[in-house]
């Protein structure tokens, strides 16, 4: 009986640690998924809750946030975890919102022509992340640089499918279980929030479990992947058709908010903003990718009252200067680091008084 | 015929300063090893201050001169206290760096000078001579010259200069510098403050063109991204090879298809040389190093 | 059928320059061979054509009587061949135990699809003795733990033949101790494990392996028994001569 309780002591003794530090958590965006998800959870009921309380026009900039966020979190499982350069977020998002568009107008039932959309965008992804991830890094913002500067012409020239450039009108009477899909609905405002919260659980979950792993090793460790097996190529295209559905996703929200989209909704910069509203709230995050969607969204609206609008860039390139000199993880981790620390002190000064 | 044979003698012309704005990228490539997406912001100030020299009544002598020196210290200065000190979080940070410098830049100049297009100065208006049926401008026989110069410049400078050598190597092996006995933080200085100067020659060519405005020579960008991953990212010669077929090829779709579809097919080009050759058509074979 | 490593006139060029000439040596099954040679003699280019990284300009490894000629790199580990780094090729972001994991995702076919439980990840790092490490990340361990968790995840797949690069290089006397002490135990539990080390420590390497084979500039200058190589002159000339010289650099 005592033996085996000394051999148990031992045991413990030998393994200090069950799971990550608190910093390397916070550092690696890795595990503590009950938390994560009650901190998403918290973070989109305040967001519900500010929407809410708003008026319409500041409520319609939410839900754009929210809509921009899901391309966040697609994006940032590129520059999260491959550590590769993504401006083709608002391609995707093109895709999607013209594919929905197109679809319904040619008689398909919206739901359908959503889901259709959406299918589109990622298999069109799949297949240009073929040659893509053939460059390596970082040098694969020069090809989605590329596309997106291509896509407005693009839409131009393809004016059949897209009504050039005076546009095209998404469905106006989409109405899925009696849910009033447009502008600055509450239904639209809770219809966002809910498939963000959804699709920021499954990132959560796929990042901590095999797929999440490998996706890592390929991004970490390249050629150690490639001596246990894994194919970086085939996990490069899958990530990258990930962040594709996900910007389709948020491209059909975007043409059911905005009801009318044309080529100047998709300019190069729409895929900067979804890049750079990763990498200042942080790649890692889940609900971090909210909060750089609210930087995107929200943000140049707010600082329309304090600064002429043609500053905004200077504020935008400014903090992404400063999340950079901060070590690039982003404004969700050093929160993320800081709350323990806060909630320490809080602890204390109550212990003393 | 003469669409065709003006599309093929204006691609070449319109070419070279594509071929130029690649060149840009692959020094500063060469030296630190990412991409910087700001040159093209760079210029623009350059532009602005040399359009402001010129609306003073120097003239265009004194506006080149302003434009290329403005620039050149621009250039230096974002490397060299932003960019190639955020390299020790990594090269994704400092490429990340370069649009956030290119953002501050366009939003300053916004402000101050506006959006609206302005007309820039070239160096001269008068024809100069028919070439195959078609007719060249000075300005474009001069920035010929001058982007051949550059060309032969640089790569004189890579192959026979001390410090071209250290840059050469300093990006595969960081011990070169110090071997040649040059530091490598001031050799990637160099990078910048080379690729600094080299887009505000190019401003001075596109901007007459596509007359000036904060994002004007931004465009140019694209055409300089698509010349180095066509040429491959390492070659000089590449850049410039790649460069003039782009710009060929551009004004054939502009001409025979549709202007709207030359960025997809530039585009589509691109993606066709990496499914190819995905280290560009000169562009070395990288060796996995263990 | 042969069993263990055949490598038959292999020859790889960069450039121009051989930096293996006509090279053939063997490794019986469970052979432990140590691959000796100054800096810039080829050994490490010979472990990156034996696992496939890079692709020889002539010659053939046969492994187990199959050539593995036409088998990729990343399908190598299939055919029982598995390998380690010089500098450790970790995930940052994945602890050390989820990274030893990585190498269980592909165990050869011919094994049994689920492993002995004694053979868990968790259970080697505790055989290589840095199980304490299990929940940190790299950052957060000791050089010479990241180098062993390498080694762990190696072995992960049950290979029949492990290369290892350099594995003491960069560690501190003590961890070299705590590292032959490891291979040992690795010796101990797989019995039948042919095993190619390439090192510079020659006592080490000396210490654990019953055979050598040496190259210089490419070519191969010695191979057979570990006594009869280390007496050899044109091996004390080539590389034992330099050996004060070599140990100076990384």
């Amino acid at each position: 009986m005592t033996l085996q309780k000394d051999v148990e002591t031992q045991e413990s003794a030998r393994r200090p640690r069950r799971r990550l530090s608190a910093r390397a958590a916070a550092s690696t965006g890795r595990g503590r998924v009950p938390a994560r998800l009650l901190t998403l959870a918290v973070v989109a009921v305040a967001v519900l809750a500010f929407g809410f309380a708003s008026a319409p026009s500041v409520r319609y900039a939410v839900i754009l946030s929210v809509i921009y966020a899901i391309a966040i979190l697609g994006n940032n499982a590129v520059l999260g975890l491959l550590g590769e350069m993504n401006l083709s977020g608002g391609v995707t998002m093109a895709l999607g919102a013209y594919g929905f568009c197109w679809f319904s107008a040619q008689g398909m039932n919206p739901a359908l022509a959503a889901v259709t959309a959406v299918l589109l965008t990622a298999l069109v992804s799949a297949v240009i992340a073929i040659p893509t991830t053939r460059l390596r890094g970082i040098f694969t913002a020069l090809a989605t640089f590329a596309l997106a500067y291509a896509i407005p012409t693009l839409a131009i020239y393809l004016k059949d499918i897209t009504g050039g450039d005076e546009g095209t009108s998404a469905p106006y009477d989409f109405a899925p279980f009696g849910l009033e899909l447009s502008g600055s609905t509450w239904d639209m405002l809770t219809t966002v929030v809910v498939i963000f919260v959804l699709l920021g659980a499954l990132s959560l979950y796929l990042f901590n479990a095999r797929p999440g792993t490998t996706a890592l090793v390929v991004g970490e460790a390249e050629l150690a992947g490639t001596t246990t097996g894994i194919s970086h190529r085939t996990v490069k295209v899958v990530v990258w058709t990930w962040a594709g559905t996900l910007g389709g996703i948020a491209g059909v929200l975007y043409a059911l908010a905005v009801g009318f989209i044309g080529p100047t909704g998709f300019s190069f910069m729409l895929g900067v903003w979804i890049l750079v509203g990763g990498v200042i709230a942080g790649p890692r995050s889940v609900w971090g990718a909210l909060l750089g969607g609210l930087f995107v969204g929200l943000l140049p609206v707010e600082l329309q009252s304090v600064v002429p609008p043609a500053a905004t860039g200077i504020i935008f390139g400014a903090i992404l200067l400063i999340a950079l000199l901060a070590g690039g993880r982003g404004l969700a981790e050093w929160i993320e680091r800081a709350a323990p620390k806060m909630t320490e002190l809080i602890r204390r000064r109550r212990a003393a008084s | 015929m003469d669409l065709l044979q003006a599309s093929i003698v204006l691609g070449v012309v319109v070419g070279i300063v594509y071929a130029l704005s690649g060149a840009g990228l692959v020094v500063i490539f060469r030296t630190s090893g990412y991409i910087s997406f700001a040159q093209g912001d760079i210029a623009a100030v350059g532009l602005f201050v040399g359009l402001a020299a010129y609306k003073a009544g120097g003239g265009y002598g004194l506006t080149a001169v302003t434009v290329i020196l403005v620039s050149t210290v621009l250039g230096g200065l974002v490397g060299g206290l932003i960019t190639i000190p955020l390299e020790r979080h990594g090269h994704l940070p400092a490429a990340l760096s370069t649009i956030g410098v290119g953002l501050i830049i366009g939003g300053i100049l916004n402000v101050t000078v506006g959006g609206d297009p302005r007309a820039f100065p070239e160096v001269s208006s008068a024809a100069a001579f028919d070439f195959a049926g078609v007719r060249l401008g000075w300005s474009d026989i001069v920035g010929m010259l001058a982007s051949a110069a550059i060309f032969i410049g640089l790569g004189f400078f890579f192959r026979r200069s001390r410090i071209g050598i250290a840059m050469r190597a300093v990006n595969d092996n960081r011990f070169a510098g110090q071997i040649l006995g040059v530091p490598d933080k001031r050799l990637k200085l160099v990078g910048w403050i080379v690729a600094g100067s080299l887009s505000g020659v190019l401003g001075l060519f596109v901007a007459p063109i596509l007359s000036l405005s904060p994002v004007s020579v931004n465009t140019l960008l694209v055409f300089g991204f698509c010349a180095i991953v066509i040429g491959g990212f390492d070659s000089i010669f590449g850049a410039l090879v790649a460069g003039v077929s782009i710009g060929v090829l551009s004004n054939l779709t502009s001409a025979y298809v549709d202007p709207n579809l030359v960025p997809t097919v530039l585009w589509a080009a691109m993606l066709l040389v990496l499914l190819i050759r995905p280290n560009g058509l000169f562009g070395r074979r990288r060796l996995v190093r263990v | 059928m042969t069993t263990g490593l055949e490598v038959r006139d292999l020859t790889m060029t960069f450039s121009g320059v051989d930096a293996l000439a006509q090279v053939s040596f063997s490794i019986g099954e469970g052979v432990w061979l140590g691959l000796i040679g100054p800096n810039g003699s080829g050994k490490s280019t010979m472990l990156n054509v034996l696992s496939g990284l890079y692709r020889p300009r002539a010659g053939s490894v046969v492994m187990n009587g199959h050539d593995l000629q036409a088998v990729r790199a990343r399908h190598r580990i299939r055919q029982g061949l598995s390998r380690t780094f010089q500098h450790p090729q970790l995930a940052a972001s994945l602890t050390i135990l989820e990274n030893v994991m990585v190498g269980a995702a592909h165990r050869p076919t011919a094994e049994a699809p689920s492993p002995p439980a004694s053979d868990s990840g968790a259970e080697w790092l505790r055989r290589l003795g840095c199980d304490e490490y299990a929940e940190h990340l790299p950052s957060e361990a000791p050089y010479g733990v990241q180098k062993l968790a390498e080694v762990a995840r190696a072995l992960m797949s049950a290979p029949s033949l492990l290369l290892l690069d350099e594995p003491a290089a960069g560690l501190s006397a003590r961890e070299r101790v705590d590292l032959v002490a490891a291979l040992k135990e690795i010796r101990r539990h797989r019995p039948t494990l042919t095993l190619c080390l390439v090192e510079h420590d020659v006592g080490l390497v000396a210490s654990l392996c019953s055979e050598l084979a040496v190259l210089s500039a490419g070519r191969l200058i010695a191979n057979g028994p570990t006594q009869t190589v280390l007496a050899d002159e044109a091996v004390k000339v080539a590389y034992l001569g330099t050996r004060s010289t070599h140990d100076a650099t990384p």
